[in-house]
């Protein structure tokens, strides 16, 4: 089972998650089936009635939509990126270092940073492989790469440090 | 004389229009084109395809002596300028005769005779076309101030002769106002123009934007193809045009077709052309302007005429009649056409720039897209951000409007963001139902609501979009990951 956090149009928030023909939307369950999908067009039947939109992606989980006569801009996060940026955002009004953890226990595929960079926020700083899936966490405020604890590879328990920002 | 090769000195949708039209005439079809648009769909379609200079306006479409040089050095013998652009340049037109080019438009002289705006009233009011009552020449007096006034009833309009873009102009509405308003609208004037002429216009409440198409030869023939309603207006440029009019009676139109076939014949017009009245709640009209081109919305009236109006424009110019006599017109059902832009009406309109990824156009019966683009294609900065019209026919209005809303549903698009959302709005909207909407609709209903509290009229899809975006990310992250699996393979294998 997969789960997201979607946000529409930058206002609100949908937990979805995704488990065969099976979706589940705040709790809510629905059944789904992908009729056709390519690059920029998903049909897709859910309970019974079609949905019919073009998209394009605008960048990582970054989705324009045109879906029933409407535009809309989503950000999909899978559940561990939403996590480690609500944990990010909690850190950072508690402390002014920010220790970047993995909120999952996965692998390490890739550190995109250095000690002493420079970093924006939005930038990635690493990727975590885990549920078979590779998820980009990125920083939640700028600033600069004090210590990195692992390396590329390393497997991480929930909860480990994977760097910290000052 | 027969056109053989004919140049389009146009860009996007209209360009592909003429061209096509060109074709079944049997006619050579030429597209001239910017660095821009080299891959643009005009150029595709064309039998032949020119460069005449880097992608800003001003460096080509605008180039009127480029275009007539490619034109004689490829023996195009005719040039159809569109709209827009070149069109109505009386300057270019007469370029093309002195270059022995058949220009697809009027004369120059009619352009001219046109063009200047209170020239054209006063031509009008000569030849009994209704112009909104007023002076024609600057107010010189207090009491002759007051004498108009109450000629024309209030609310009367003081505008600055120098005046444009709204300013310099006062409503008045009772004649308690009108001496001070009018010193006031003076010195404003002064202050603004450095020209304190003033004059006097009745204010017309709420009017429509109704204008007739006309179509002249060259042999003295004038035919109106009846009237378009197109007062859905944002910043005074049109959206949403259809023919014919709801609030046209058989009564009005009989008159305003008069009228515009007067109005065509003071300036000795040939070619296909439009003239814009304001019409009151009475019924009332008034002369706007003359357009001496083809109009972007032309089809709702090739819709409900069954006439080919871009192809009736090349035969006049080679100098035939029109082919057809006014009494075999009807008004057939009705049109609808909706303008889409690349641009976010949830976000003051916001031109949306990028590439075209999907194009599909929607079909069915009644349906007709006039587009200037397809997929991969680049919608950029330099050019107008009008991508397509799509244009819906029906027995009766009602019929054309639940076409149109499906048409609409199935025409998919993205890459950038398009107003179609925006007609969804206003082809609901009970003012534009019963057609009691104005010029000042989408100002006064809209504007409020913006920058997008008029969504909140839609029916709620979060949850649908929302399981969307998540299998499109899911399918997207598991094709990652699959990718990965193999490069580890690969660089296993060439260790």
């Amino acid at each position: 089972m997969n789960k997201y956090v979607v946000n529409i149009n930058g206002k609100r928030k949908k937990n979805v998650k995704l488990r065969n023909s099976h979706a589940e939307v705040d709790g809510k369950n629905v059944e789904y089936e992908i009729l056709s999908k390519n690059r920029n067009q998903i049909i897709v039947k859910i309970d019974g009635k079609i949905y019919n939109a073009v998209y394009s992606r605008k960048g990582e989980g970054k989705i324009q939509m045109l879906a029933n006569g409407q535009n809309f801009d989503l950000e999909v996060l899978t559940d561990l990126q939403n996590r480690a940026k609500e944990y990010q955002a909690e850190k950072r009004r508690n402390s002014g270092e920010l220790q970047v953890v993995a909120s999952m226990p996965g692998l390490v595929l890739k550190i995109n940073v250095s000690e002493g960079d420079e970093i924006n926020e939005g930038d990635t700083l690493f990727i975590l492989e885990a549920m078979k899936m590779e998820n980009e966490i990125k920083a939640e405020s700028s600033g600069k790469i004090k210590e990195i604890k692992v390396k590329q590879g390393d497997a991480v328990e929930k909860g480990a440090v994977i760097l910290t920002i000052g | 004389m027969k056109i053989k090769k004919l140049l389009v000195a146009n860009r996007g949708e209209i360009a592909v229009r003429v061209l096509r039209a060109a074709k079944e005439l049997g006619i050579t079809a030429v597209s001239v084109f910017s660095e821009a648009d080299k891959n643009a769909l005009h150029v595709k379609i064309a039998d032949e395809a020119y460069c005449i200079g880097a992608a800003p306006a001003s460096e080509s479409y605008l180039r009127g002596d480029k275009i007539i040089s490619v034109a004689k050095e490829i023996g195009a013998d005719a040039i159809h300028p569109g709209y827009g652009f070149l069109s109505e340049n009386a300057e270019f037109i007469k370029m093309c005769e002195e270059a022995g080019i058949i220009f697809v438009g009027p004369s120059a002289e009619s352009v001219e005779m046109m063009g200047e705006k209170t020239a054209a009233r006063t031509l009008m009011k000569k030849h009994g076309v209704p112009i909104v009552p007023g002076t024609t020449q600057p107010i010189e007096s207090e009491d002759e101030l007051v004498k108009v006034a109450r000629e024309i009833g209030y609310p009367v309009m003081l505008k600055a002769a120098a005046g444009g873009g709204g300013k310099g102009m006062r409503r008045i509405d009772s004649e308690d106002e009108l001496v001070d308003g009018f010193n006031r609208a003076r010195s404003e004037a002064i202050k603004a123009f450095g020209n304190g002429a003033v004059y006097i216009e009745k204010f017309i409440e709420n009017p429509k934007h109704i204008e007739v198409q006309i179509i002249a030869d060259k042999h003295g023939n004038y035919r109106h193809l009846f009237e378009r309603e197109c007062s859905v207006q944002r910043r005074h440029q049109k959206v949403i045009e259809e023919s014919p009019s709801a609030s046209v009676t058989p009564e009005v139109r009989e008159k305003i077709t008069q009228a515009a076939i007067n109005a065509a014949k003071a300036c000795n017009y040939y070619n296909a052309g439009t003239i814009e009245f304001l019409m009151d709640r009475n019924k009332n009209f008034y002369f706007l302007e003359m357009n001496t081109r083809l109009q972007v919305e032309h089809p709702v009236t090739e819709l409900i005429s069954g006439i080919d109006l871009v192809k009736e424009q090349i035969r006049i110019a080679e100098g035939e009649k029109i082919s057809f006599e006014q009494d075999e017109l009807y008004i057939h059902g009705a049109a609808i056409e909706c303008r889409v832009y690349a641009e976010d009406a949830t976000n003051n309109y916001a031109p949306s720039i990028g590439k075209i990824e999907l194009h599909r156009l929607p079909s069915g019966p009644g349906v007709r897209v006039d587009q200037g683009i397809e997929t991969g294609s680049e919608v950029s900065v330099y050019y107008d951000p009008m991508l397509s019209k799509v244009i819906a026919w029906g027995r009766t209005r009602e019929d054309a409007i639940r076409r149109m809303l499906n048409v609409l549903n199935e025409y998919k698009i993205i890459g950038v963001k398009t107003n179609i959302p925006l007609f969804f709005w206003i082809l609901k909207h009970p003012k534009f139902l019963d057609a009691s909407f104005d010029i000042n609709f989408l100002e006064e209903e809209l504007t409020p609501l913006l920058p997008d509290k008029w969504t909140e009229d839609f029916e709620n899809i979060d949850d649908v979009v929302a399981i969307l975006g998540a299998i499109i990310r899911d399918e997207s992250l598991r094709f990652k990951v699959s990718e990965n699996v193999i490069s580890e393979e690969n660089k296993w294998a060439a260790l």
